[in-house]
């Protein structure tokens, strides 16, 4: 029951940004007008508009609209005169592998840092992490990958600055998603806030007082017990690193999405910034989804209460 | 509500000083340096910042096309903190009197609004600022109403949750009895009651939107040159990082400051006032 109302909010978020999308682009009048901003020749707007469609009422534009998106169809880019969902799908690959990379090593960094700040809470070196964790919090990506080419491309030259086809060219931008705004420092803060937290319930007390030692009371019931902020804490991540590699592909000329549609918002290409939007959504609503099903599986009394975070 | 000055943490302290200090420099940036902004001077290109053996007339050095770097970092400032604030703005009220009319009046408008804010609480918003960025063009007043659109469910969400606590205390049961209009019931007797909660909370969210506008700019899809920003001065300083690389690390410092010093604050804040709510 829990999971198909949850599937059913799902299908409905999504077909809202189908609304939005569709509204928003008949905000401006015809997609044509964009397209070719220095005017066309007389009739042609007229006969492009009855070719689509668009001369009818906005319900059956909407209708007609649902069709194509329903067969798959979602046009051709402007540019590159080929179905954007071919575009798409060539360049998803690589911004999949190198979100996977900086999820995979924001999560164990995360968690590690998170659960050995906890345990040595009060450590100076500790409290010395904690500042440098909100200095770094307040630079976004960009600026660290300004420092990362100044350092490893141009002064040391041991890392290359642009393009995606080796392991090295993965370390800068990975490290990029992984340790400004996005990535490990909310979860290390998750991860040590939660477990902190439990530490005061009373089963903790109990586990210290049969004598397993801190170490043990914090691994084996502090830190399950926090799993389920923290599994919140990496959805919203992993979101952050999908949306965070937008701006860092583009910095380091990575092959990927978000290169793609940069340059597509720059060229004012609608059909493929629409689709790569709509999947994009697609994609976070999925992470969403997934989540809410985890939710379940970590805490069974979920599927009856719904989640306490 | 506010303690003594002397109380403040040191780190605190330096920070509201740092801030007073460039929102200073960057409000009455005309008197600070006798350069235009985008007067381009193409005897004097890429001169080195003085800490680097320059001259004291380029504090920071000059750029690529022999523009004062100095003065377009108070310049571009000016615009980039400008977007961040009159979007902020223009978000926290639309939160503001979407929580306050939703809580207040309950009914299809408070489902509405719910299913508004749940919708935009689980599209990450930037998705629909590059819809919004190819549909509208790529101008100031287009960014100001985009970034307007960041964050906006934080207000209303809390707004709302506040609200419906508080239109059940008895001064505003007692407003009712005489007869008070609503929206001088929202105004007087619940606004001040969300108050401290929106100050904390549009303080945390300066810095978002700060560093959404400047990536958007620096990647070349925010403002266009050659009105200078601080995001598009990093942008293409990136080009020249091996010859001259203060053109992008200089306003990139600018970023990184007010982005800290604000966050701090507003972190502060948040302990301060003990609002639970806004944990992240």
């Amino acid at each position: 029951m829990y999971m198909v109302k949850k599937a059913f909010i799902a299908v409905i978020t999504l077909f809202g940004v189908l609304v939005f999308i569709f509204i928003f682009a008949r905000l401006t009048g015809s997609p044509f007008e964009i397209m070719y901003p220095d005017g066309m020749a007389p009739g042609q707007l007229e006969q492009y508009n009855a070719k689509y469609g668009l001369d009818q009422s906005y319900g059956r534009q909407f209708v007609l609209y649902l069709k194509n998106v329903l067969h798959g169809d979602f046009g051709d880019s402007l540019n590159e005169r080929r179905p954007v969902t071919q575009i798409f799908f060539s360049r998803a690959g690589e911004t999949l592998k190198l979100g996977a990379w900086a999820l995979f090593i924001s999560v164990i960094l995360g968690i590690t840092l998170g659960v050995l700040m906890a345990v040595y809470q009060g450590n100076i070196l500790v409290k010395a992490a904690d500042h440098a964790m909100s200095a770094l919090y307040a630079v976004p990506g960009f600026v660290l990958a300004i420092f990362l080419l100044l350092i490893f491309s141009y002064s040391l030259r041991i890392l290359p600055s642009q393009g995606g086809s080796s392991p090295a060219h993965y370390v800068m931008p990975v490290a990029c998603l992984c340790i400004g705004t996005t990535g490990a420092i909310p979860i290390i803060r998750h991860v040590r806030n939660s477990i902190l937290e439990t530490l005061s319930q009373d089963y903790i007390r109990t586990a210290v007082a049969k004598g397993i030692g801190k170490k043990n009371t914090i691994l084996r019931h502090a830190f399950r017990n926090s799993l389920i902020p923290v599994l919140t804490q990496i959805s919203i991540v992993m979101v952050d690193i999908l949306t965070g590699s937008l701006i860092i592909e583009r910095t380091f000329s990575w092959p990927g999405i978000g290169t793609t549609l940069v340059n597509s918002v720059m060229n004012r290409d609608f059909t493929l910034v629409q689709f790569s939007v709509l999947m994009l959504a697609a994609v976070v609503i999925l992470i969403n989804y997934l989540l809410d099903i985890l939710y379940m599986v970590v805490d069974p009394r979920i599927e009856v209460e719904g989640p306490k975070t | 509500m506010i303690k003594s000055w002397n109380e403040l943490p040191l780190l605190v302290k330096v920070c509201v000083v740092l801030l007073c200090v460039m929102v200073l420099a960057v409000v009455f940036a005309d008197f600070l340096t006798p350069f235009d902004p985008d007067k381009t001077d193409l005897m004097n290109t890429t001169l080195s910042p003085i800490f680097m053996g320059g001259s004291l007339e380029h504090v920071l050095g000059t750029d690529e096309l022999g523009r004062d770097v100095f003065s377009r970092v108070l310049y571009g400032a000016r615009i980039s903190l400008g977007i961040a604030l009159f979007g902020l703005l223009l978000g926290c009220s639309f939160g503001l009197v979407l929580g306050l009319t939703a809580g207040y009046f309950g009914g299809w408008w408070d489902r509405l609004s719910l299913l508004f804010i749940n919708f935009q609480q689980s599209i990450p918003f930037i998705l629909f600022v590059l819809v919004g960025l190819v549909i509208f063009g790529r101008s100031i007043p287009v960014l100001i109403v985009l970034m307007g659109m960041a964050r906006w469910e934080t207000y209303a969400k809390i707004t709302r949750g506040l609200v419906l606590s508080l239109k059940k205390k008895q001064y505003v049961e007692a407003a009712k009895c005489y007869n008070a209009s609503p929206l001088r019931i929202l105004a007087r007797y619940i606004f001040p009651g969300v108050r401290t909660y929106l100050i904390v909370l549009i303080t945390l969210n300066f810095p978002l939107i700060l560093l959404v506008e400047t990536s958007l700019s620096f990647v070349g899809i925010g403002v266009q040159p050659p009105t200078a920003t601080l995001g598009q001065m990093v942008g293409t300083g990136k080009n020249y990082l091996v010859t001259a690389p203060w053109i992008s690390v200089a306003p990139a410092i600018m970023i990184v400051m007010v982005a800290y010093c604000i966050q701090h604050i507003g972190e502060h804040m948040r302990e301060r006032f003990d609002v639970r709510l806004l944990e992240k």
